[in-house]
């Protein structure tokens, strides 16, 4: 049985109607193919098995009908999530994009939140820019974040609260909205520009960068480009690393010294729990 | 005893589908002239479940708001009843979670199938209609109503297709689920126009065919044309069913044609923090040879669907009832109007049908003259 075999197999309800599984198998079939009906020979001729001519439309104008449904809509909702990618490749680079992208993922379920997840990944298989690769995984932070779960923030005082003996065994939970992205562009300006579609800015210089992607305190996403040692540690505790082994393992991820680490942990500190970054563990 | 007795369902009054570009209107600055004089015309508000299934974040802060100070109700487009595939246990879990937190006195869904062997294509494509199928959707229903512990409507689709296998009229298919499956129904009246036109058969047959006791809530939206790529069917002028003309009485010049690039009540992260484009609908046609009718809510509600909606009222009474507008959404202010359009609309209806006899019932192949139903 191949992958494809295996996963239909597990979702199917074998008590169904056998003619109902046949007539939605094949529906779903013709309005995936990237075809225009009347010119698919393959769809025309087994149209008639199925499909009855109407007073109004024939066989063909009411399947198509379904078939450009299908794209634009999920084209429209992959475009929304992707709106600087989409303005950087150009309309017939993006459509083509997305059409490739459905026929390889089409959508698993009810949740268009989650359509574009593997966007970036298939993307970087069809173009080396680095750049329109690395705008695909910030704008994929975005839509990822947009509706994780709330979490009530850890204060500054409760914190402050901690036996300093116990700091190095502690687990700091992380706002699970929280996304990190490392990135070879500092692309954030760029991204809101496209989006915007405002003058853009000019392709910044090649950097290594790393941004978070939170929730602010209306519920609304920012960004902040951080250090590479903020950037290591938010990915160690958000891992359940104890706040000692987070830090010491920062160190060596962003090459800093521990003197670099103890000395800016402490406006870390003050500025994580004042912007929600840290949350309580309930 | 009706549906609704039954039940204790309430009747909402008449509202609209809750938007992203009307969030501001409705919730950040209500106090506005225009937006309070809108408010005044909305009793209750729809929500596209799928959009609400999250964790957390700001669709769900949104809809705490909005439920603070209106009857909030969820509107499924993917539980997937006609399908093949097993029903979703994650969808229903968060469905159940969302029905709970608006305390809502019902849910709702499409009569159709959203998905085949694992691909879900987000959209309501049309079942065949026949009495296993109908069975198999019934089955389904008290499955879903079982896993959500409230009353369930079901709603009658937009439909572009005829299946050979089709034994009954939808009508008649859609009736037998709700008597089996004991639910309600949320009765489209557009989305019957748009099939009557499409199919070619009388509107009013499908709302003279349905159980008046079942019908919870209506929906009422716009449409558009669409071309069809193929020979136009009806180009030598063959016209065996009705068209908006024939049922306002008067013709309407077409506008250009198909204006919305398609219907997408699914909202995506950026639907819900982005704004929408204010445009002014203009009247719509149907009947045009070339042309099939397209379920966009992008739109004004129709003349002749409006004359639909105070047949389906002198019927049902007065029942809870909802603008859609999912395209091209325009200001707050207009939705508001086609609401405060809706409530005259549902209160002469009403009036007109108090003491008035059960209409004739038409024959199969009843003609319409124009104007018959204005």
């Amino acid at each position: 049985m191949s992958t494809n075999e295996f996963l239909h197999a597990s979702v199917r309800d074998a008590n169904a109607p056998d003619e109902l599984r046949a007539l939605a198998d094949t529906f779903v079939n013709w309005i995936q193919r990237p075809t225009v009906v009347h010119d698919d020979d393959a769809v025309c001729r087994e149209l008639p098995a199925f499909v009855a001519d109407s007073p109004r439309m024939l066989a063909e104008d009411q399947i198509e009908a379904y078939r450009v449904q299908y794209l634009d809509r999920l084209a429209g909702a992959l475009e929304d999530d992707f709106r600087a990618l989409a303005r950087r490749l150009g309309s017939a680079q993006w459509r083509a994009l997305v059409t490739d992208f459905l026929a390889a993922h089409p959508p698993p379920d009810w949740n268009l939140y989650t359509l574009g997840a593997g966007l970036p990944a298939f993307l970087a298989t069809q173009t080396e820019d680095a750049v329109t690769r690395d705008l695909a995984r910030l704008e994929w932070a975005f839509c990822d974040a947009f509706g994780d779960a709330d979490a009530t923030p850890l204060t500054a005082a409760a914190l402050a609260a901690v036996d300093p003996e116990a700091l190095g065994e502690l687990v700091l939970a992380v706002q699970p909205a929280l996304r990190l992205v490392e990135l070879d562009f500092p692309l954030c300006e760029l991204r809101i520009a496209l989006r915007d579609d405002t003058e853009a800015p000019k392709i910044p210089e090649s950097k290594k960068t790393y941004v978070v992607v939170a929730r602010d305190h209306q519920r609304g996403l920012e960004y902040m480009y951080v250090t590479a040692a903020a950037y290591f540690t938010l990915t160690r505790l958000r891992r359940g690393e104890p706040l000692g082994a987070a830090l010491e393992g920062a160190a060596e991820d962003a090459g800093a010294t521990e003197d670099e680490m103890l000395g800016a942990l402490g406006t870390w500190f003050q500025n994580w729990t004042a912007w929600g970054w840290l949350v309580t563990g309930d | 005893m009706s549906f609704r007795k039954r039940h204790g369902v309430p009747d909402l009054g008449i509202g609209i589908g809750f938007r992203a570009p009307h969030r501001a209107a409705i919730l950040e600055s209500p106090e506005l002239p225009e937006n309070t004089a809108g408010l005044a015309a909305i009793d209750w508000f729809e929500v596209i479940s799928e959009n609400y299934l999250g964790d957390g974040g700001r669709p769900l802060a949104t809809l705490d708001r909005l439920s603070t100070n209106y009857p909030v109700i969820p509107h499924g487009v993917s539980l997937n009843l006609g399908g093949t595939d097993r029903l979703n246990v994650d969808h229903l879990r968060r469905l159940r979670r969302l029905v709970d937190r608006l305390d809502a006195p019902w849910f709702s869904d499409h009569l159709c199938f959203t998905a085949a062997h694992g691909v879900e294509v987000h959209d309501l494509l049309p079942l065949p209609c026949t009495e296993k199928v109908a069975d198999w959707v019934a089955d389904r229903i008290r499955a879903v109503c079982d896993a959500i512990g409230r009353p369930f409507l079901l709603e009658n689709p937009s439909s572009y297709v005829s299946w050979r296998a089709d034994a009954m009229p939808e009508w008649e298919f859609l009736s037998r689920i709700a008597e089996r499956a004991d639910c309600g129904l949320l009765f489209d009246v557009n989305n019957v126009f748009v099939a009557a036109t499409n199919h070619g058969f009388d509107p009013r047959r499908y709302i003279d065919g349905i159980d008046p006791e079942r019908v919870v809530q209506i929906h009422l939206a716009g449409h558009s044309e669409r071309p069809m790529r193929g020979r136009p069917k009806d180009a030598a002028g063959a016209r065996p069913f009705a068209t908006a003309s024939d049922l306002t009485g008067g013709g309407v010049a077409r506008d250009g044609g198909p204006t919305s690039t398609g219907a997408r009540p699914f909202a995506t992260a950026s639907d819900l923090t982005g704004g929408g484009v204010a445009r002014d609908g203009g009247p719509t046609s149907t009947g045009t040879p070339g042309f099939f009718l397209f379920d966009t809510h992008s739109r004004p509600v129709a003349d002749a669907v409006w004359s639909l909606y105070r047949r389906t009222i002198a019927r049902t009474g007065p029942v809870t009832t909802l603008i859609e507008w999912d395209e091209e959404i325009p200001a707050f202010p207009v939705v508001a109007a086609e609401a405060a359009k809706a409530r005259a609309a549902r209160q002469e209806a009403t009036l007109s049908s108090v003491g008035t006899a059960t209409k004739e019932p038409l024959s199969a192949n009843s003609v319409q003259t124009p104007g018959e139903l204005v």
